[in-house]
């Protein structure tokens, strides 16, 4: 693990940079209440990079994860108020059957992920549509307070949401043998079927992961929000691969570390929120985070193993 | 070395082969290949180049599927269809590619789909890695580290351990010394030793004989796909091994290339203190007319030598020149500007586009030469070329309009080859030319070879492991070691025993 | 006009597949809905297509072409370059007050973001999908913050971008232009000949003196060119600037190129396959606005309908890989 974190120095440097200049030039950066947003953006996004990776390190990608997030606020925006914990079952479930769809079209049909995943983007964002075709619906302001509530100053639900969620998927991938296994088929396909280990199940796993992963993330989207929305989702397919990316998971596969997508998440997350805070325009945001996404990957050796 | 005595004699066979058959394409790699080995046998298995050591030992371990023929394992008919099956049964293989998975570590790598339980004691792990390793080879090794970050030598432990840490009954090792030092390889003979005295099947291939001859307690020979023999190591000679290998390929092509004078004064092309990748310090001329072959032990820069001079590796210090005069190539295309023109052994990887069809692959060397308005395709000049080079070099297979796919590995190569040649160059860098290519095919390119350099138009530089080829088509050798030259022979001294000779030393 | 075009069995089975496909769903759809074939709606259809059309050649160009380093080529940004293109140009147009300079500016407009694209893939080794990706969020963020400034368009752009001849849209006939052009360019030229061997095997091309990075780079300015130019035909249909951001473009783009038959990988595509791919993506768009079908609805068909039909290509192939040597 010291090694892992090693590897993601420099995105956790990239990382303090930005918030030693948003602190110093940028008034009600270093308030608790900030603390609090940059700490729910982080945890979104970080899930839904989590996700990103599970089918990067397979040696794919999951494009439908953003409209994945909107269809999950969707469903939350109708069930939560009813049963909560129905509700989260429900999205639970609906994104590994998304995450079934892409395994089955990946592992079982040998389609290329990318065609594969554009499919259950186009469908998802469908379905979001169809549910919430504007944002409307309600979501217990509970969930929110509770999310954002702070205890001297400090957003304890989150982070602890945040750690455990990192600890989890950290034990996923170093200690069970279907993390490994991940892993190996992402790096050596070939060898790894050869001494045994079922590549399809693993793949289809993999994808089924990310599918549940991206619907955790759209809940607490949901949450944040309070409302369903059918396209909210679609910025954090560039997030996931961004943080995903310049976190140290390289698009060839079979190398991924949760620490440093934590540490990408986090970048955006700043960033996110930093425009926010600067009142620019929101569309100036897109155009920023354009770029960071482009400079944040090109640092982290454009991805590629060269 | 004193034959091992079997801890127990058992009353059938470890394993038993009977007729097996493999063909790929249009090469026949064995032929009715028989093999008998008992239990606690160390046996050595040698032969030339494509012989069918290799293919023999895959079909064992389950990489690859006979044709036909019979596989007997502790008496009872099989028929492995995995590796996994091969490995249940209780058969491993070292095998001499490189199989492990770059960024798992080597805890990962070695017990790579042994993992029993869905959790995974992590420290446990790693330490029965290490302590594996130092037990077995002595060697320290971090086990957390990801073996893309291991020297090579290491590599080949960590594989090496792979195949010890399952249960056994017999293991394969096929050139496993090559990247191991003294020391390691002594203590590899000494697990071997051990495992043959648990009862354990060795199966032992490598290009040293001396290396054979003095571990293993029997040896069989293949020549051509077939085994001409199985003898006790103590009662054979090196000599005898050799002729028994070679003895027999020689009867179908008493082939010899004639020799090359050089008359000119200034040389054809030069290299002069060539430095880069995998390479240092490479000089030597090469003169019109000759064909200078290159050879040593695996991965000692040759192919990357070839590559340097054809442009497709950077240049780090020294020149080339071509008739005296200094070129500047830091490109393919560049290359072939300059007349130098690289053929490749790695037929699907880097040579065939496969879905293309042949006459396209036969055209996409010379496109620059069929052009009108200099920058579309004559579609007829095109075809006449195709046809042309299909005829000259007789290439069989189908219609020009198939993808190139459909045709068999020796074909293919003849495709590679025409595809070059239609650019007339000056220099022809050549790889493993007859890799994989049936008999037939490999007479052709040589013919093809001795006429082109009687023409005196060309030089060519060859590189191959096959010293048969080395003997039969070059006018001079040259021997590469860690990327720096050994030594240049005429071929008129050598003979495959020098050849041999010169490597090992 | 055929004749010669001899390409390997499993493709040409493609082609014929998708224009049979797509000529029996149409007719279909009009056996139970004979308004469907009316001239108006007809003619709707064709001029949509024909935009469509035209970023889809550019986009099939960047699948086949645009790969590097073992990642797959791909376009993202030709939508948000096609947006950007109509405000653009009324913003340019006002500033320098001549239409042609105005449109030689947006085109290259069209080359630059094609250029930036080219080299975060060759040059910043970023793969295709964050690079295009990267692009188009910033273009779409520049888009917003740009104000719209309507502008009198020119009449040579509402004649391309409004105007038919009979049934037949000019935009559709552009599209059949630029098409003939490109496969001309594909199949006759030393250029498009090389995209089709890099496409098939990079590294052979490689070692054929093919220039990887000057290949991958241009593939990304035709396809800026293209989308900037399919945003100038837009404008003279719209006759105004667009400011919606359902983006309708470039995934309709990349369906209409798979639909076609080119793959990601192999060297396998046609521009043949474009034309059936891009009327039928519009011909289900125009249905469904149509009938008041909804937006979602017709965005899980596209996404049904891309996986059925590429999973038709993956069987066939299967079926058919007799050329599997071992």
């Amino acid at each position: 693990m010291i090694r892992k974190v090693s590897r993601s120095i420099i995105i956790w440097s990239v990382d303090f940079v930005f918030v030693l200049i948003a602190t110093l030039f940028i008034p009600y950066f270093a308030s608790y209440e900030n603390f609090a947003n940059v700490a729910v953006r982080l945890l979104i996004i970080f899930l839904v990079a989590l996700a990103q990776s599970s089918a990067i390190v397979v040696g794919g990608a999951d494009l439908s994860v953003g409209s994945n997030m909107s269809v999950m606020t969707g469903i939350a925006s109708y069930l939560l108020i009813v049963n909560p914990i129905l509700g989260i079952a429900v999205i639970l479930l609906a994104g590994a059957a998304l995450g079934a769809f892409n395994g089955f079209g990946v592992s079982k049909l040998n389609i290329h992920p990318f065609i594969v995943t554009l499919c259950a983007f186009l469908i998802a964002q469908g379905l979001a549509l169809t549910l919430r075709p504007i944002p409307g619906g309600e979501i217990p302001r509970a969930l929110y307070t509770s999310l954002y509530s702070t205890y001297y100053g400090i957003p304890v639900l989150s982070i602890i949401l945040l750690l455990t969620f990192l600890f989890m998927f950290v034990f996923f991938i170093e200690r069970t043998s279907l993390g490994r296994s991940l892993l190996a088929v992402g790096g050596n396909e070939k060898v790894a079927q050869d001494f045994g280990v079922n590549t399809a199940r693993v793949k289809f796993l993999a994808y089924v992961l990310s599918g549940v992963l991206a619907a955790l993330a759209g809940f607490f989207l949901g949450v944040r929000i309070g409302c369903g929305s059918p396209n909210v989702g679609e910025t954090f397919l560039l997030y996931s691969f961004g943080a995903a990316v310049a976190g140290g998971t390289y698009l060839t596969g079979g190398v991924t570390s949760p620490v440093g997508t934590l540490g990408g998440a986090l970048l955006f997350a700043l960033i996110d929120d930093i425009l926010w805070l600067a009142q620019g325009s929101p569309y100036l945001s897109l155009v920023v985070q354009g770029i960071m996404l482009a400079v944040g990957v090109g640092i982290s050796e454009g991805g590629l193993r060269r | 070395m004193m034959p091992r005595e079997m801890a127990k004699k058992e009353d059938h066979l470890l394993l038993k082969a009977e007729g097996l058959w493999k063909t790929f394409g249009a090469t026949i790699a064995l032929r009715g290949f028989n093999f008998e080995l008992g239990y606690g046998e160390i046996r050595g298995l040698v032969g030339a180049n494509g012989a069918g050591k290799s293919v023999f030992s895959k079909i064992i371990a389950g990489i690859l599927q006979p044709d036909a023929g019979d596989i007997f394992w502790k008496g009872k008919k099989v028929r492995f269809r995995n590796v996994r099956e091969a490995r249940e049964a209780g058969v491993n293989i070292v095998q001499q590619e490189e199989t492990l998975v770059p960024d798992l570590n080597v805890a990962d790598n070695i017990f790579l789909g042994l993992y029993k339980k869905r959790i995974i004691n992590k420290k446990k792990l790693l330490e029965e890695a290490r302590e594996f390793i130092h037990e077995k080879f002595g060697v320290k090794v971090d086990a957390s580290k990801p073996v893309r970050e291991l020297e090579p030598v290491d590599r080949k432990i960590v594989e090496i351990s792979r195949a010890l840490v399952t249960k056994s009954d017999l293991i394969i090792f096929d050139e496993s010394t090559a990247h191991l030092s003294e020391i390691e390889k002594a203590k590899l003979y000494q697990i071997i030793k051990e495992l043959s005295a648990h009862n354990i099947g060795i199966i032992f291939i490598s290009h040293d004989i001396t290396e054979v001859l003095k571990i293993s307690s029997t040896v069989t020979v293949l020549v051509n796909g077939m085994n001409v023999g199985t003898l006790k190591s103590e009662e054979v000679t090196l000599q005898e091994l050799e002729r028994m290998m070679f003895g027999e390929i020689s009867k179908y092509s008493a082939f010899r290339s004639t020799t090359v004078q050089s008359t000119k004064k200034i040389s054809f092309f030069s290299v002069r203190n060539l430095t880069g990748y995998n390479i240092n310090g490479i000089s030597f001329d090469l003169h019109e007319g000759e064909i200078l072959g290159i050879t040593g032990l695996r991965n000692q820069g040759q192919r990357e030598l070839l590559l340097t001079i054809y442009g497709s590796l950077p240049i780090k210090e020294g020149e080339i020149l071509i008739q005296g005069r200094r070129v500047d190539i830091n490109s393919p295309k560049n290359a072939i500007k300059n007349g130098i023109i690289y053929i490749t052994d790695k037929r699907e990887e880097e040579g065939i586009f496969p879905l293309l069809s042949i006459l396209r692959n036969l055209s996409l060397g010379a496109l620059d030469s069929l052009t009108f308005h200099k920058f579309f395709v004559d579609q007829n000049k095109e075809r006449n070329l195709a046809e042309n080079l299909t005829q000259k070099f007789r290439i069989k297979g189908g219609s020009l309009d198939q993808a190139v796919i459909s045709l068999s590995g020796g074909n293919k190569q003849k495709v590679i080859f025409a595809r070059m040649f239609a650019i007339e160059p000056k220099i022809v860098l050549l790889s493993y030319p007859t890799i994989g290519i049936d008999l037939a095919t490999k007479s052709e390119i040589y013919s093809f070879l001795d006429e082109v350099k009687r023409q005196k138009k060309l030089g060519i530089i060859l590189y191959t492991d096959d010293y048969e080829e080395l003997l039969k088509l070059c006018d001079r050798v040259m021997f590469m070691h860690e990327g720096k030259i050994k030594g240049i022979y005429d071929a008129k001294e050598l003979d495959l025993n020098k050849i041999s000779q010169v490597i090992t030393t | 006009m055929n004749k010669k075009l001899k390409l390997p069995p499993i493709f040409s089975e493609r082609i014929t597949t998708i224009y049979v496909s797509v000529f029996l769903f149409i007719l279909a759809a009009g056996m139970l809905i004979p308004t469907v074939f009316m001239p108006s709606n007809i003619i709707g259809v064709l001029r949509q297509a024909g935009i469509l059309g035209v970023v889809a050649l550019g986009q099939f160009l960047v699948i086949m072409g645009g790969a590097w380093k073992k990642d797959v080529g791909i376009d993202l940004s030709v939508g948000s370059t096609l947006f950007l293109t109509t405000l653009a140009f009324c913003h340019i147009n006002k500033l320098v007050q001549s239409d042609i300079v105005a449109t030689i500016l947006c085109l290259l407009l069209g080359v630059l973001i094609g250029l930036i694209n080219g080299i975060m893939i060759t040059r910043g080794n970023i793969s295709p999908f964050i690079a295009t990706l990267a692009t188009s969020l910033s273009l779409q963020g520049i888009t917003w913050m740009i104000s719209i400034t309507p502008v009198e368009i020119p009449g040579y752009l509402i004649f391309l971008g409004s105007e038919r001849i009979g049934l037949v849209p000019i935009t559709f006939i552009c599209f059949l232009i630029l098409s003939i052009i490109l496969w001309v360019l594909m199949r006759y030229s030393t250029y498009g000949i090389r995209v089709y061997a890099k496409s098939s095997n990079p590294r052979a091309a490689q070692l054929l003196g093919v220039d990887l990075k000057l290949y991958t780079l241009s593939t990304y300015v035709i396809s800026g060119l293209l989308a900037a130019f399919g945003g100038l035909l837009y404008l003279g249909f719209l006759v105004h600037p667009s400011m919606t951001f359902t983006d309708i473009f470039t995934f309709d783009s990349i369906a209409a190129v798979l639909i076609g038959g080119t793959e990601f990988v192999g060297g396998i595509g046609s521009v043949f396959g474009l034309l059936p791919g891009v009327v039928l993506m519009r011909f289900i768009n125009y249905f469904i606005l149509f009938f008041n079908v909804p937006d979602a609805t017709r965005r899980i068909m596209t996404g049904l309908m891309i996986f059925s039909i590429v999973t038709i290509f993956v069987l066939q192939s299967k079926r058919k890989r007799k050329f599997k040597i071992v």
